[in-house]
């Protein structure tokens, strides 16, 4: 995650320049040095628990566990950090009225998670004959649709970055995936095709609230209409299984 | 070309140009105008107007420098609005007006790409609703499971993508050949949206009876034949070489039969 190290190396240098001008504040008093400490340690671990989200820093009190060296980790604490990312990005896809400046800082963790889990679901209940076909086609239909769809709007004029946009699509299936999942269980064909349809409104209102540009005003059902394509072929591949 | 490279190149140069352009000031005479100056002077202007384009692209994404391996060589080809493309479709689907008067040396690719895409997609649908339903009618007590066949849009793909790429570039080098002035994508332009007329017909697909199955697909493929025959005739008949019309013709209207049967058989099969 490239823009990960990105923030993070940003972070300390904030933290540098904090230390610096606290330091030159309270010469003196080492107490208030030590507040000082303990503040930007906070703020930088704060920004290791959780990427770019600055919500976890109020845990003043057990310092010594934060400052820990994300070198020195269990890998388990690793990966469990990234899954929350990856698990945080998705609830705001669930609920993108609320702040959109999670998926700014682009994985392509998520949308693989996602993606394997509806080729797997589909290929499943293939024919015989089909599964290895249906996994390939899902698979093909998810990453390169999400590719054709970030070079049109690019052509287009917006002016988002390629592996964010892929990235903000990948994570906007997870109504659908979600849908498919549920489908499973239920048999009654006016039920699936009922929860399929919210999710692909879901999807397709999430997504388009992430990628809408303000300055394609012309172009807009151009850049809106490829998207909408997309999860509309999902969705029926949800549906006629 | 990686674009951070220009970005290096065109800065330096512009250093240099402000230096000469300083060095000029200092030390020319314009009264006198000796043709060595206004020769640096040109050049001068030159290089700031193709500085001044670069800025232009930054800002508006508007191309004319960057090579044809870039993407955004290709967003000259995206320049049309939610309406230019609304109006191009009406104009395919009621064939009055020259299509190449009407995009007015603006072709897009944006109309092919999608069009194409959404025949496709339109095709696989309406094949699915219609095996199930057709499933359904012969075997009322609903014992029979039906299984859809996902072959049919990787088959759909495979078909229109290739008549799509394919056919412009073909009839593209028959023009070269007699000298006709048809650009390649104003050709992929004409064929990309002459394929709108299929999103419609593809939908009638769903009516179980092979009769309605035959009158669909051929009122398109007609409709298509006159459109594609309308606009391309006025450019082949100003070639001196009768056999030009004769052979690109051919190559048009065989290829569209081809596609008018493979669709007829392919995806307007299902019926009671």
């Amino acid at each position: 995650m490239a823009s990960g190290k990105y923030n993070s190396l940003k972070d300390l240098d904030n933290f540098d320049t904090n230390v610096d001008t606290n330091m030159f504040d309270t010469p003196s008093s080492s107490e208030g040095l030590d507040y000082a400490i303990n503040i930007n340690m906070d703020g930088v671990s704060g920004n290791m628990d959780t990427g770019s989200s600055n919500k976890n820093t109020t845990n003043t009190n057990n310092n010594n566990k934060s400052i820990q060296d994300t070198l020195d980790e269990p890998v388990l604490d690793t990966l469990l950090r990234d899954l929350n990312n990856v698990w945080a990005k998705m609830k705001q896809v669930l609920m993108p009225t609320g702040n959109q400046n999670l998926l700014r800082d682009w994985d392509l963790w998520g949308p693989l998670i996602l993606c394997m889990t509806l080729a797997i679901r589909l290929s499943m209940s293939a024919p015989e004959n089909q599964s290895a076909m249906v996994f390939t086609i899902t698979f093909i239909i998810i990453w390169c649709g999400a590719a054709v769809i970030t070079v049109n709007s690019k052509l287009l004029g917006g002016k988002m970055s390629f592996f964010q946009s892929i990235c903000i699509l990948g994570y906007c299936i997870f109504p659908l995936t979600i849908v498919s999942l549920i489908t499973l269980l239920i048999d009654y064909f006016i039920i699936d095709l009922i929860l399929v349809l919210v999710g692909f409104a879901w999807s397709v209102y999430a997504s388009i609230g992430f990628l809408t540009d303000v300055r394609l005003s012309q172009k807009k059902t151009l850049v809106i209409y490829p998207i909408f394509l997309f999860y509309f072929i999902i969705a029926w591949m949800i549906l006629i299984e | 070309m990686d674009p951070n490279y220009s970005t290096i190149f065109d800065l330096d140069l512009e250093q240099n140009t402000e230096e000469k352009a300083k060095n000029d000031l200092e030390f020319q005479n314009f009264v006198m105008s000796n043709d060595e100056n206004v020769g640096k002077m040109t050049s001068n202007n030159n290089t700031n107007l193709g500085n001044a384009s670069f800025t232009n692209i930054e800002n508006n994404n508007s191309t004319n420098n960057y090579s044809f391996w870039n993407i955004e060589y290709y967003s000259k080809y995206f320049n049309v609005d939610t309406k230019d493309v609304i109006e191009r479709i009406i104009c395919t689907i009621f064939p009055k007006e020259s299509f190449f008067n009407k995009i007015d040396a603006n072709p897009d690719l944006y109309g092919p790409v999608w069009i194409s895409t959404t025949v496709i997609l339109t095709l696989f649908v309406t094949s699915c609703i219609a095996n199930s339903l057709v499933t359904y009618l012969k075997d009322k007590k609903g014992d029979a499971k039906y299984n859809y066949d996902f072959s049919l849009l990787s088959f759909a793909s495979v078909t229109v993508y290739t008549y799509i790429g394919f056919i412009p570039l073909v009839i593209w080098f028959l023009c070269k050949y007699f000298a006709i002035s048809l650009g390649l994508i104003d050709l992929y332009c004409l064929y990309g949206y002459g394929l709108s007329l299929w999103i419609p017909a593809a939908v009638f697909a769903i009516l179980p009876n092979s009769l309605l199955h035959t009158i669909f697909v051929l009122i398109p493929g007609v409709i298509s034949g006159y459109y594609l025959y309308y606009n391309i005739y006025p450019y082949t008949k100003r070639c001196d070489n009768k056999l030009a019309s004769i052979i690109i013709f051919a190559t048009i209207f065989t290829s569209l039969i081809i596609l008018i049967l493979i669709f007829k058989i392919v995806f307007f099969k299902f019926s009671v």
